[in-house]
């Protein structure tokens, strides 16, 4: 039952962005239509992009959806998707919980088993990982 | 570090929430390349290749890496700088987290970026090309810095390129785009212009000059431009847009 009511929910937002996405068009000056970009240069396509751009504005928004779930905060998440491209929107949409993320400090292995610490350990001295700093490997 | 170098004043505490997720302890790759652009800076993505690492580092350019210094079923993800290299002794310098020179085996350091799919990227000062740079992957990122709001940026990126490549239609028609972005209509115009002679079967370069020249009222010259941009490609519904257009305008002047 929950699941049909998001289906349909969704089902009504995705109409009401389509019929505000045209809406904008018509309201765009006829002069701004005309110039070919130079993504589009670059992909040498100019047409379907109306298409591609209705999907890209539903992508942004999963996107930012995803960001605010895993903790960013709400202007955040909106500033961050609005720097994107559209082609990056599309790689990221749906992914974010399955895309590696990289920190720069090196965190400490909490919770890692003892097991895995003496893997790591081994593997660092044989030069195959750098975990741990105090490791210098065996030439 | 990165923007720090490429001479952008900036904060690890203003970074982070730009780039940090809390729930995954970490930042995508995909953002690590859309922050430099907030800054007006080119981020370049390397080819997966230790030689083409290697040629930027000694052309001057830190290189950020992703590694993943744990294994495969255990990852650790991680960023560095790539600093230095020594191929006589075999190692590599990164810029480690505090650890300003952390210095290991080249080997090692292979082995933690294989894992993490030899990503690589640059973040450069507009202006300065990659030593490694490839035509189209540069076009790329500069025509997503001149949409990013950067058009100056990104002019200073087509012009460096112009000159490594000068018969690139891109850098050409990027330069009159970014212009045209900054509504500075007649240095658009000249570049469009400037295509069509450098490319003259170029349909895209013979709109965009029409539609200048219909802004600056030159109706004649604007049916001339679009007509050879239909004889060229009489497929794309965009010039007969713009054929639409011109004709309009010269029907509302007579």
């Amino acid at each position: 039952m929950f699941v049909t009511m998001k289906k349909f929910f969704n089902k009504v937002c995705i109409s009401m962005m389509i019929l505000i996405m045209f809406c904008l068009n018509i309201q765009m000056p006829v002069a701004q239509a005309a110039i070919v970009s130079t993504d589009q240069i670059i992909q040498q396509q100019s047409h379907s992009m109306e298409r591609e751009k209705i999907i890209a504005f539903l992508d942004r928004a999963e996107v930012q959806q995803q960001l605010q779930s895993h903790g960013v905060a709400l202007q955040d998440a909106k500033d961050r998707v609005a720097n994107l491209s559209d082609a990056e929107v599309q790689m990221l949409s749906g992914k974010i919980d399955q895309l590696p993320a990289g920190a720069s400090a090196a965190g400490a292995l909490i919770g890692a088993a003892v097991f895995i610490f003496l893997v790591l350990l081994i593997t660092d001295v044989l030069g195959v990982t750098d975990v741990f700093s105090f490791v210098h490997p065996v030439r | 570090m990165m923007l720090n170098w490429a001479m952008i004043p900036v904060t690890p505490e203003q970074l982070s929430p730009k780039l940090f997720i809390p729930d995954k302890k970490g930042s995508l790759q995909i953002e690590m390349m859309a922050v430099p652009r907030q800054y007006g800076i080119l981020a370049y993505p390397l080819a997966p290749q230790l030689a083409d690492l290697l040629q930027e580092v000694s052309a001057g350019h830190p290189v950020l890496v992703f590694q993943n210094l744990a294994l495969s079923w255990y990852p650790q993800w991680h960023y560095a700088v790539v600093v230095a290299y020594d191929l006589q002794n075999r190692a590599i310098t990164l810029h480690s987290g505090l650890e300003a020179e952390h210095r290991i085996p080249l080997s090692t350091f292979e082995h933690t970026w294989a894992r993490a799919g030899y990503w690589a990227m640059l973040a450069l000062p507009p202006g300065n090309l990659p030593a490694t740079a490839e035509e189209t992957r540069l076009m790329k990122t500069a025509a997503i810095l001149e949409n990013a709001k950067h058009p100056q940026a990104a002019i200073v990126t087509y012009q460096a390129a112009l000159k490594r490549w000068p018969d690139s239609l891109a850098a050409r028609m990027g330069i009159g785009n970014s212009y045209y972005a900054l509504k500075q209509i007649d240095k658009a115009g000249e570049a469009f212009y400037q295509a069509t002679i450098d490319h003259p079967h170029a349909a895209v370069a013979f709109n965009n000059l029409a539609q200048v020249y219909l802004e600056q009222h030159q109706l004649n010259k604007a049916q001339n431009a679009i007509q050879q941009a239909i004889r060229l490609d009489g497929e794309s519904p965009v010039y007969r847009e713009t054929e639409a257009v011109i004709r309009k305008e010269t029907d509302r002047q007579y």
